[in-house]
């Protein structure tokens, strides 16, 4: 019987697609996501755990500042980039990490799919879990601090960080994948590369909050879309390499 | 090896779209079936027993039907029924005609399952024992 269905599993030709360019690329890319995003609904391990630290984040600078801060405006810009910079970490390590846990890493490797579409199947996954994470803070931040944080150019320029934050982070995250000490290293390379996001991030949201012409504010705005630009071509060009030699 | 939230069909379906494979459901068919976990398909792999996740490995490895097929000890910690799905596998794969290179660090299985054995000793081949041509 088993001899029999052996067999008749060999004897059966396999075909394979090939060729296919950017359709066949962007379903590798969305078949890497899909399932990243099944395997967390099902574990509940990584946007979990930003939501919680997120959202303990916002309790403890809450409690911090309440009583030594005359306008809680002045403090909360600083707040929502330090807990998405600080919360994204936890997540974005896991994505290249758990699969070199678990071996998976070189079976993608060897399958033919582009190591770029690894990578932004990565990223799209990344980008959700940030932007769930986003979804609980921002109300709580409403209610801990009561500031309004959803205004359109505040929010304009949270989603603009977070993809320059994600394309940077999913990058690191498979640079330092393979190191013993990943947990450790990828904060430590990635937050000084952050550091333009984060400060036209803080003063943007500041801006705003302070009651400034948008137009006085705009620069701040370039200054995220051209760090996601660049970003997003040069990971592109650089990532095949990355596992070179894997 | 495999993505253990994932179930069996899962695992190779995402794999089968990786790899591009034309009418996937049949051939993931195919393969759980060969390998014996059929009927816990719909099961995440998670609650697989370690020679069940090792056949799944092996099934996966499998799915596009590569001409050359590389198993680092795969028979590390089978149960014997694993083995026999093991030894099967590997005598269709040689009599189809793929190439299928093995390592392991069981003498008499290397024997059973090759046509040539080689042994390995501090990264260097000793000596090689054409099996077919023994006595």
């Amino acid at each position: 019987m088993r001899n029999d269905t052996l067999s008749g599993l060999l004897g059966r030709p396999v075909q394979m697609r090939t060729g296919g360019g950017t359709s066949a690329f962007l379903r590798k890319v969305w078949a890497v996501a899909a399932k990243d995003i099944r395997a967390e609904l099902r574990a509940k391990e990584v946007a979990s755990t930003m939501i919680v630290f997120g959202l303990l984040a916002v309790v403890i600078f809450g409690l911090a500042f309440d009583l030594r801060v005359p306008k809680s405006s002045m403090v909360v810009p600083g707040i929502l980039w330090v807990i998405v910079l600080f919360a994204g970490v936890l997540g974005l390590h896991r994505s290249f990490g758990a699969e070199v846990d678990r071996d998976t890493l070189a079976g993608l490797l060897l399958a033919p799919v582009e190591p770029s579409a690894i990578y932004f199947g990565k990223l799209a996954s990344n980008l959700l879990y940030l932007f769930v994470l986003e979804l609980f803070v921002l109300p709580v931040m409403l209610v801990m601090f009561d500031t309004n944080l959803f205004q359109p150019y505040i929010l304009l320029g949270l989603f603009l960080g977070t993809i320059g934050y994600a394309e940077v982070g999913t990058f690191f995250a498979a640079l330092t994948a393979n190191s013993r000490a990943r947990e450790s290293m990828l904060p430590v390379l990635l937050l000084p590369v952050m550091v333009p996001v984060f400060m036209a991030g803080v003063s943007l949201t500041a801006g705003i909050l302070d009651g400034r012409p948008v137009s006085g504010l705009v620069s701040w705005l370039v200054i995220l879309a051209v760090f996601d630009l660049i970003f997003f071509v040069a990971v592109y060009w650089i990532v095949d390499l990355i596992w070179d030699g894997i | 090896m495999v993505y253990e939230n994932l179930n069996g069909v899962e695992n190779l379906r995402f794999f089968a779209r990786m790899y591009d494979l034309v009418k996937p459901d049949a051939r993931i068919e195919a393969v759980l079936t060969a390998m014996d976990l059929w009927r816990r398909r719909y099961d995440p792999v998670r609650t697989y027993s370690r020679g069940m996740i090792q056949r799944l490995a092996i099934g996966r490895a499998i799915l596009h039907d590569p001409p050359v097929l590389l198993l680092d000890e795969p028979d590390t910690g089978l149960d014997q029924e694993s083995v026999a799905v093991l030894t099967d596998l590997i005598d269709q794969l040689r009599q189809g005609g793929r190439a299928v290179l093995v390592t392991t660090h069981n003498w008499d299985r290397a024997r059973r399952w090759a046509d040539r054995v080689y042994h390995l000793v501090e990264g260097t081949i000793e000596d090689g024992v054409d099996v077919l041509e023994q006595p």
